[in-house]
């Protein structure tokens, strides 16, 4: 299931500043437009349903408390919802017991390939497609090094151990692919996306 | 460390949002962007492109025991739904509510006329052009002042501001409806607040709504109506006019 289309960025920020009034019905609706996404990213990270069914309900409970702190200068709704989505999920991930089931193995090498059609497939905005597309220009291990640290928290060094490579090597990878993707999405976007 | 120097900033901002920067270097980022408007900038920058990456993974749909397990979690029992009075309204089928129907068409013209008189006399903050509103009851006493405008970042805005004629309900909430020109179904606008001012943003799509419909408050349950529809008395009514 797609995210639903008809909802634009306007139509979410509505929705969250209602939510923030304690407006039951908007929260709702803020759940059904949103919740297909970001339980998708759930089980990226967590790779477990019942963990991610748990991380969704404490990120959507958060989301109802802390509606009021949003600010519509600082992000996008969804950017803003991503965020504590990811945030809590990555609390679980660390919190999980390796017996837990959940992926130890996941080595997100897909996104080495050259081929990075599926992720631009299952975009649902036209700026991921952008970021895709900038993402191309990095090595594939300079990518993998992203997902790992996006979707599994890896820092530094433990990054530079699945990654077999040594520290300082992982840490140039980063810096340079961020200043890369840094070019290419600020030409892009011409620096004005919120 | 430099910190008018924009590469480092940008670095520290990138690595910030990805995850990467972690202990006191995570601690000393965090309170430059709480003071420094331009690392605040970066920051948002960066967490607006690289959470792309979670738009990457496909959509799934959550178990429907997900959603009521947040209901629960946020309001413990959910609320036995009453019936709509908009659907009794539509039936037209009592007297009662076709009293109502009278009600809200003679009441109406009333209201209109209202605002300008107010907006003009009492000094409330109101950026000009404007639209407003007053939202008043059956005995005239308006309970809300309305404006519809734009916020510094473009988008449409209204701001409530409850008055001190406003009739208290403590263990309700007063829900803002619009009431579309083609007589569909009334459309939630949010919850009022029962003290002081209310921001609530609104799409381009409602807004242009708003200007050709009437308004209308009903008293609802705490959280507001749980049928989508309204489900108490209208108390208030209105409609937005510009000045």
């Amino acid at each position: 299931m797609a995210i639903n289309q008809l909802n634009t960025p306007a139509d979410l920020a509505e929705m969250l500043s209602r939510t923030s009034q304690g407006d039951r019905q908007a929260f709702e609706r803020l759940y059904q437009a949103t919740s297909a996404k970001l339980f998708g990213l759930a089980l990226r990270i967590l790779a477990s349903r019942d963990l991610a069914e748990e991380a969704l309900q404490d990120a959507f409970v958060k989301i109802w408390h802390s509606a009021d702190t949003y600010q519509t200068d600082k992000a996008a709704v969804m950017t803003w919802m991503t965020a504590i989505v990811r945030n809590r999920c990555l609390d679980l991930l660390r919190a999980a017991p390796k017996e837990h089931g959940l992926n130890e193995d996941e080595s997100f090498d897909d996104w080495a390939s050259d081929d990075l059609g599926p992720m631009e497939a299952a975009a649902s905005q036209s700026d991921t497609k952008a970021l895709m597309q900038c993402m191309q220009q990095l090595a594939p291990l300079q990518r993998q090094a992203f997902a790992l640290s996006y979707f599994h928290g890896l820092a530094h060094e433990q990054l530079a151990s699945q990654l077999a490579q040594p520290l300082g090597t992982v840490k140039t990878w980063l810096r340079r692919g961020l200043e890369t993707l840094k070019n290419c999405m600020g030409h892009q976007a011409g620096g004005s996306v919120k | 460390m430099r910190y008018d120097n924009p590469n480092t900033r940008d670095a520290l901002a990138a690595e910030y949002v990805l995850g990467t920067l972690r202990g006191g270097a995570r601690r000393r980022f965090e309170t430059l962007v709480a003071t420094r408007s331009d690392w605040k900038f970066a920051a948002s920058w960066w967490s607006s492109r690289l959470h792309l990456l979670a738009d990457t993974a496909p959509a799934v749909a959550p178990r429907k025991q997900v959603w009521q397990s947040i209901e629960t979690r946020l309001y413990g029992n959910k609320l036995p739904s009453t019936p709509s009075w908009w659907r009794m309204l539509a039936l037209g089928s009592t007297g009662i509510t076709a009293a109502l129907a009278i009600l809200m068409i003679t009441r109406a013209p009333e209201v209109i006329e209202v605002p300008v008189k107010v907006a003009v006399n009492v000094p409330v903050e109101v950026p000009v052009p404007a639209t407003v509103a007053l939202l008043a009851g059956a005995d005239s006493k308006p309970g809300w002042m309305l404006a519809l405008a734009k916020n510094k970042t473009g988008q449409s805005e209204v701001r409530v501001t409850a008055l001190a004629s406003l009739k208290l309900a403590s263990d309700k909430s007063f829900e803002l409806w619009i009431l579309p020109p083609d007589k569909s179904a009334p459309v939630s606008l949010g919850l009022l607040p029962q003290h002081g001012n209310q921001q609530l943003v609104v799409s381009a799509k409602t807004a242009a709504l708003l200007q050709q419909s009437g308004l209308a408050v009903s008293l609802e349950p705490v959280g507001g109506s749980p049928t989508g529809q309204p489900t108490g008395a209208v108390l208030y009514q209105g409609k937005l006019t510009e000045i």
